[in-house]
């Protein structure tokens, strides 16, 4: 059996990875898909709790994560697609109309 | 059988009556669109937006002594919750006034804008009636996914694309922060209750990982609240979003996830609240003092607005660093209490605010910057004396409530001695000042650099403006039984 110990460092630094993606790459599909790898790493930290503390709830938040992250996804796509349309870029450096 | 929760429907009364009123206005757009009769869109989806709102206000009213737990004790009923909820209500359907104009500008959009208004408002009664980290998130979700898209709606505006994709991006990363939190929590103390995390929390076993849970958790609200330093994505989404949208935000969504950072904070982190209030001390001064100092130099209405509302969650922050963990449960908190009367009042104010710039704007002829508002407040006399009296309030002069409102943060300051987290309160306050009332200067002592069209009539947003107006000075002359209803409201907060 995988110590707990493990799997979290594993999910912590699946965890880090997304945040280093989010704030380092411009491009904004793959800064949202650093933000699902966070999510992820959520996932697993739960479910290694569930195993480890031989309880249902993790797993049981982990579903209700799951589906909140598929309907994020589907308005997030939303809202890239129609700033592609209206600017032909999904470059954060170049969207900066909104700026001080 | 055993486990299957028992629900009291009658107290999810407001919930429901919000879910049927959003599930209706789909429908109503639905149905519209095949007729394309868009002007009748617009005025179906106001009058039953309001129609439903009426009625979740009147559901939540008829149980405003009610103290029960539902869902398997995942929901908490009690004058706190009634009081959030009533106050977003009455935020949104104030809102739902300011939006008549900009919402028959979307035609075929209208139906689905009030809908997502309303999904929105269901969101967040959900967050303030949460018992349960999981159900928090759900409701900060169903609320941030809908205001995601009324950032952007409409295609037409030239911004608001952009501030939806960076509205959605930031809010996305906090809401993973806050359930990476959430999942640590649940690990270390075995349940996402907010009671059962007070008494899970052992910080002698695993208390570092306790403390990175609790740190995320807050850091997903301090996001949603907008305090320095997680606000960048805040002036962009105020900015880009439609201005009754912007209205929107600047107060229900803040006011929702004040009530949550409360009922947190006092409910499951009492225990740690030697780390936290010094940490809200520093991000008050932090937030006030960048959100003034930003605000100055802007000269677009509404960011100057998206700056402010920043500088006013300091404001709030600072009560939050005075709440008195000794009083938790036992007697009322005046710290507390004067986080609900500022809500109050700065909702009155800022739809006020908003309010009068969406009705400037109806003349044909964008009215969003400083230099755009030039000489109007001779030309449109009563508007001017409504925005002259909504900056007064923002910046904090009696006798209106925003005096008031600052007077009881700040002496909630000075009861816990925390002397100098005050004076930097009132000196942001001052500096705040000429920013709010360089507005009035445009608009009364600048000529206008051509002739100013005459305005339309709209008797929602007169009535939005009356209203706002009406409360302002209400609450600045006679805030006692708001005061009341406030301290009555946070005893039940355990």
């Amino acid at each position: 059996m995988i110590a707990l110990q493990s799997l979290l460092t594993l999910s912590a630094v699946l965890f880090v990875i997304g945040v280093c993606g989010f704030i380092t790459r411009r491009n904004v599909l793959i800064m949202f898909m650093s933000v699902e790898l966070m999510l992820n790493a959520a996932n697993l930290a739960m479910l290694a709790f569930a195993r480890h503390n031989a309880s249902m709830d993790p797993q049981v938040v982990a579903m209700f994560v799951m589906a909140l992250a598929a309907a994020e996804v589907a308005v997030g796509l939303a809202i890239i697609v129609a700033v592609f349309r209206r600017r032909g870029t999904v470059n954060i450096d170049d969207l900066r109309n909104l700026k001080w | 059988m055993t486990g299957f929760p028992s629900i009291s429907w009658n107290l999810l009364l407001p919930q429901i009556v919000l879910l049927s009123t959003a599930l209706f206005l789909l429908l109503l757009a639905v149905i519209y669109r095949g007729g394309g009769r868009s002007r009748g869109a617009t005025v179906a989806g106001a009058v039953f937006s309001l129609l439903g709102l009426g009625v979740a206000a009147f559901m939540a009213l008829a149980q405003y002594d009610t103290v029960a737990d539902t869902f398997g004790a995942m929901l908490r009923l009690d004058p706190f919750s009634t009081f959030f909820t009533l106050l977003i209500i009455g935020g949104a359907a104030l809102c739902v006034l300011l939006s008549v104009r900009e919402a028959g500008g979307l035609k075929a959009m209208a139906g689905e804008y009030y809908a997502l208004l309303i999904f929105s408002v269901l969101g967040m009664v959900v967050m303030v009636t949460a018992a349960d980290l999981l159900v928090i998130f759900i409701g900060l979700e169903t609320m941030s996914l809908a205001v995601y898209i009324l950032v952007g709606i409409g295609g037409e505006r030239e911004n608001g694309a952009e501030g939806s994709l960076k509205y959605f991006l930031i809010g996305a990363f906090a809401s993973a922060f806050l359930i990476y939190g959430i999942a640590l929590l649940l690990g270390t103390t075995g349940t996402t209750r907010l009671d059962g995390i007070a008494s899970g929390l052992n910080l002698a076993e695993g208390g570092s990982l306790q403390l990175v849970a609790v740190a995320l958790v807050l850091i997903g609200f301090l996001f949603k609240i907008a305090a320095v330093p997680f606000h960048m994505w805040a002036p962009d989404a105020y900015e880009g979003a439609p201005t009754p949208i912007t209205a929107f935000m600047a107060v229900a969504v803040k006011a929702s996830a004040f009530a949550v950072l409360l009922r947190v904070l006092n409910v499951s982190l009492l225990p740690l609240a030697d780390y936290w209030l010094p940490v809200m001390w520093t991000l008050a001064v932090l937030t006030m003092t960048v959100g003034n100092l930003a605000a100055i130099f802007q000269g677009n209405i509404k960011r100057m607005l998206a700056y402010s509302s920043i500088a006013h969650a300091g404001y709030l922050l600072v009560a939050l660093a005075s709440i008195d963990p000794a009083a938790a449960g036992v007697g009322n908190d005046p710290a507390m209490a004067s986080v609900l009367f500022y809500l109050t009042v700065y909702t009155l104010m800022n739809v006020g605010a908003f309010g009068v710039l969406i009705y400037l704007g109806g003349g044909g002829r964008q009215m969003e910057t400083l230099e755009q508002i030039k000489g109007t407040g001779f030309r449109y006399p009563l508007l001017g004396v409504a925005m002259t009296v909504f900056m007064f309030s923002l910046a904090g002069i009696p006798p209106t409530g925003g005096f008031l409102g600052k007077f009881y943060v700040f002496s909630a300051a000075v009861n816990r001695g925390l002397i100098s987290l005050a004076i930097i309160g009132v000196l942001n306050s001052a500096a705040s000042a000429y920013y709010y009332i360089r507005v009035t200067v445009q608009m009364y002592m600048r000529q206008s650099d051509e002739q100013l069209p005459g305005l339309p009539f709209s008797l929602p947003l007169a009535a939005a403006v009356l209203l706002a107006l009406y409360g302002v000075f209400q609450l600045g002359i006679a805030p006692s039984d708001l005061l009341t209803a406030a301290d009555r409201a946070v005893l039940f907060l355990r």
